[in-house]
């Protein structure tokens, strides 16, 4: 499955996939930014939406291990179960 | 696991190698890895991938980096190994959503005679996609006082969302913003007329 979010941010995930959407804030005309995308198991396919634009540091995509920090791109990933 | 090793003297070399071939695997205990791609316009961007141990960057197409690893160890995937590990959740993505630029004669709320002639493909946008949801955001530029900028930029976007309201979308999925002087197209200083930031941007996805 797939989603787009409202900062044309988009995640797919593949099969057997454990992904929490922790915090979404989008309000540019505020200055409020925050993506926060945790998967513990399987994998995950993202492209950067308009937050990773306007404030990177916002935007993390974080596994068991890692902390992935994004500068506007598109990437793949996949973790293994423990 | 290896301080539960006990050494001894006679059992030194085969325990030490048993204790190399642990670590060995500890090493590659596959916590997985990621991967970065070319954006869908072609541009390579880049990544870093911190955890204890460090920080990785990546910033070449199809470079990967292990997960727990110790960093500066990035590696190259082939085609195959991308296809066959995230060839679901690539062909899972959702169809890129599609952005409209709008502009306005000066000064209020009415749409450029070429901005009008875009409202059919918009339209037609929306019908083609089950489910869509849009997003109509109204910019400005810098020129002005910010909080008037703001109220500006939300009005024209009430007056395309209106239009738009037509589509018969599913409620919740129109939404109708503002970000004023702060999400700019052209960048610019402030208090500088520029009409390419004077616009409402309609995304459909």
């Amino acid at each position: 499955m797939g989603v787009t979010l409202r900062d044309n941010t988009q995640l797919s995930i593949g099969p057997d996939t454990e992904l929490i959407l922790n915090e979404f804030l989008f309000a540019p005309a505020q200055g409020q930014f925050r993506l926060d995308a945790r998967i513990f198991q399987g994998t995950l396919n993202y492209v950067s939406g308009v937050m990773a634009r306007l404030k990177p540091q916002a935007v993390t995509v974080t596994t068991p291990t890692d902390i992935i920090g994004i500068r506007g791109t598109h990437f793949v990933l996949t973790v293994n179960k423990e | 696991m290896y301080k539960r090793l006990s050494l001894t003297p006679s059992q030194t070399t085969t325990n030490l190698a048993i204790a190399a071939l642990l670590l060995a695997v500890a090493g590659c205990a596959n916590k997985g890895y990621v991967v970065l791609l070319p954006d869908p316009d072609g541009n390579v961007g880049q990544i870093t991938v911190s955890n204890s141990h460090g920080q990785t960057l990546l910033s070449n197409r199809h470079q990967a980096a292990r997960f727990d690893s110790t960093p500066g160890q990035p590696f190259m995937i082939t085609d195959q190994q991308l296809a066959q590990d995230f060839g679901a959740a690539l062909a899972a993505a959702p169809q890129p959503p599609v952005s409209f630029l709008l502009y306005f004669e000066a000064g209020g709320v009415v749409l450029t005679q070429e901005s009008q002639s875009l409202s059919a493909q918009i339209l037609a946008e929306i019908q083609r996609r089950p489910g869509a949801d849009v997003s109509v955001v109204g910019h400005s530029d810098t020129q002005g006082d910010e909080s008037a900028n703001f109220q500006l930029a939300l009005s024209r976007a009430r007056a395309v969302a209106q239009w738009i309201g037509g589509a018969q979308l599913a409620p919740g999925h129109l939404s109708i913003e503002s970000h004023g002087e702060k999400n700019l197209l052209v960048p610019t200083a402030d208090n500088v007329a520029e009409p390419r930031n004077r616009r409402v941007e309609v995304v459909v996805r």
